[in-house]
């Protein structure tokens, strides 16, 4: 990295450090958080999705056994948060393993179908495993985080996610500019042609799984001590296509490109709140006329935008990891 | 002993309403290789418009609704392929997956905001009666359904095997450029497989409404998911395949709620579905020829 893309980290990292301390009203610190979560989770999926060119429709389900994970290890076990916030991951990566080996054999639209398969079964266990995760009801009374006894509040909460999001775009960024990454670019773009060459593509195909979900898992355990409350409806199909909306909209295999996509589409909803029923309406309507939009003759706005955004952010979209498409 | 033919006749009952489904998701892939997420979302349009605008705001009666708003579906599955798809043709097939999630959600909200999030009921327009046979029950509308799903697969599969349309249906999934090149145009038969494939779906959300009594905005997603399943395992974009996959989730699903655990009967005839794939990774009847490969 140059003496220039550090100035602009910091610089970046700076100004969203101090956002908690300008912004005093809460409504706009929970969207902020919420933001950073989907920052932290559509990275994480663009380690499976955009570096490893593998498709995952089940992110939100990781999510879910991440915040499960934490909730029970704190209200059975009587854990504190930061012992949950790895061990949500932990457990999620396991899951994310299970997940990651039917890749090996099972590509493109099939591969997605398993992960489609794999998020209805988890989410019906959340839902009929009563003992467990006490169903439908779900799992309220998870105690906060707190530090040195004292309650994190909004602002704990918005500092925590800003760590994770920064820990999981780091690892991006770290990956992909590893040999690790050039593996995986490898299996993405032509498998047969890597493992002629000599690439584990099992082994770096569960690898991003693994990774992958761990984030997720993190996420989810953040999210539960956050939200206090975790039941099967917070983490449903619609939120695992939302997620990889997000990483697609913004550029998989970008490093920045998943944090506008989640932007975007975190905001969206909630910038268009004054149109109440239709508001997701009109999200649908700019996820539609975005990839038209920049399908047809916006391509080269697109790229201007993306070059001159590279030359102002941190990284810089510069460092794009392969072609689009 | 009767039993076992009970559910499993309501399985294929529920089968043939997911093949039916399944096949618009298969008929969209074989020309544009791409999975359509609005597929269900536009049959949960088609049996609205049936329930709610043709029957009860113009107060048509229910034959005449069904043929008019399955002749609306189709047309609205042609005007989306024309607005959002045609500009993509070139498009990398994420973009074009994108755009039909947006569809879809635009769809579902739309319909959730102008006839509610509540369940519609749907009339009773088959009178209810009753035939017996081997111990086992059946329902009049179960045998309509049956009737009607098988008369419109092997019309389909006439279709595709016997009709100049079907020539060029096949060889507009075989080769683009090349059917191009040959004279064949391609933008009409991808629009008369998203007009078809709509009117399938249609028709299988109508039949859901009638199987279960009420439509609901999320339909199209439920039903949805499992109708892609079918058409992936079946094969995709082979189209035995989304029968033979429709028919199998609706008969596991029904077998193994009634035997194994009526909360895990999805979860269990997902698990089977995955395992199929693990063993036959381009479904049952797919191949590992072009089309899949392109996956």
């Amino acid at each position: 990295m140059t003496s220039k893309r550090w100035q602009a980290t910091a610089l970046a990292a700076a100004g969203l450090l101090g956002v908690p301390l300008v912004v005093g009203n809460p409504y706009i610190l929970h969207v902020g958080i919420f933001l950073l979560m989907y920052v932290a989770l559509s990275s994480s999926l663009n380690i499976v999705l955009g570096l490893a060119g593998q498709p995952s429709l089940a992110h939100a389900t990781f999510l879910g056994v991440g915040a499960y994970a934490a909730a029970l290890a704190a209200l059975r076990l009587h854990w504190p948060y930061w012992v949950n916030l790895g061990f949500g991951g932990v457990t999620a990566a396991l899951l994310g393993l299970i997940v990651g080996l039917p890749s090996v054999r099972v590509r493109g639209h099939h591969l997605a179908i398993v992960t489609i398969g794999f998020a209805q079964i988890v989410r019906l266990i959340e839902i009929n495993w009563d003992r467990l995760t006490s169903g439908p009801m779900g799992l309220p009374g998870i105690p906060t985080a707190t530090i040195a006894s004292r309650p994190f509040g909004r602002i704990g909460f918005y500092y925590l996610f800003l760590l994770i999001a920064g820990a999981t775009l780091f690892v991006v960024n770290r990956i992909s500019r590893s040999r690790i990454g050039r593996a995986l670019a490898a299996v993405r773009d032509d498998e047969m042609a890597a493992e002629a060459l000599g690439v584990d593509t099992r082994y770096y195909k569960v690898y991003a799984f693994v990774i992958s979900t761990f984030w997720a898992g993190v996420c989810g355990a953040a999210y539960a001590h956050y939200m206090t409350f975790v039941s099967p409806d917070s983490f449903t199909q619609a939120d695992s296509t939302t997620i990889l909306c997000m990483v697609i909209l913004g550029g998989s295999g970008t490093l920045f490109g998943p944090v506008i996509g989640a932007s975007v589409l975190a905001l969206a909803p909630e910038l268009l709140r004054f149109a109440s029923g239709y508001r997701y309406m009109l999200v649908g309507l700019v996820m539609v006329v975005a990839v038209i939009a920049r399908q047809s003759g916006f391509d080269r706005l697109w790229k201007r935008t993306a070059a001159m955004l590279g030359r102002l952010l941190p990284f810089g979209l510069r460092g794009r990891l392969h072609r689009n498409g | 002993m009767s039993t076992v033919l009970q559910h499993t006749i309501n399985g294929l009952t529920l089968g043939t309403i997911y093949a039916l489904m399944a096949l618009g998701y298969s008929m969209v892939y074989g020309v544009l290789y791409f999975i359509n997420f609005a597929h269900g979302d536009v049959a949960m349009v088609g049996a609205y418009l049936w329930v709610v605008v043709l029957m009860g705001k113009m107060g048509l009666p229910s034959g005449l609704a069904i043929l008019l708003s399955l002749i609306l579906t189709a047309f609205i599955g042609i005007m989306i392929d024309r607005i959002v798809y045609v500009p993509l043709r070139r498009a990398p097939r994420l973009a074009m997956i994108i755009s039909s999630l947006g569809v879809s959600m635009i769809l579902s909200t739309g319909a959730e905001v102008v006839f509610g999030v509540f369940q519609q009921p749907v009339p009773a327009i088959i009178p209810n009666k009753i035939f017996r046979f081997g111990g086992a029950v059946m329902n009049l509308h179960h045998l309509i359904i049956l009737l009607v799903s098988l008369v419109l697969m092997v019309g389909l599969q006439l279709l595709v095997y016997r009709t100049k349309m079907g020539v060029a249906l096949r060889a507009v999934s075989f080769s683009r450029e090349t059917a191009g090149v040959m004279g064949i145009d391609t933008d009409k038969v991808t629009s008369f497989a998203f007009g078809l494939g709509s009117l399938l779906g249609a028709v299988a959300a109508i039949m859901v409404g009638i199987y279960y009594g009420s439509i609901y905005p999320t339909m199209g997603a439920t039903i949805g998911i499992k109708a892609f399943t079918a058409a992936v395992v079946g094969g995709i974009g082979n189209i035995p395949g989304a029968m033979l996959g429709g028919l199998l989730l609706g008969v596991l699903e029904s077998l193994a709620g009634a035997y194994i655990s009526s909360g895990y009967r999805n979860a269990i005839a997902f698990s089977a579905l995955v395992i199929v794939l693990l063993f036959r990774p381009f479904g049952l009847l797919g191949s590992t020829g072009r089309g899949v490969d392109r996956a």
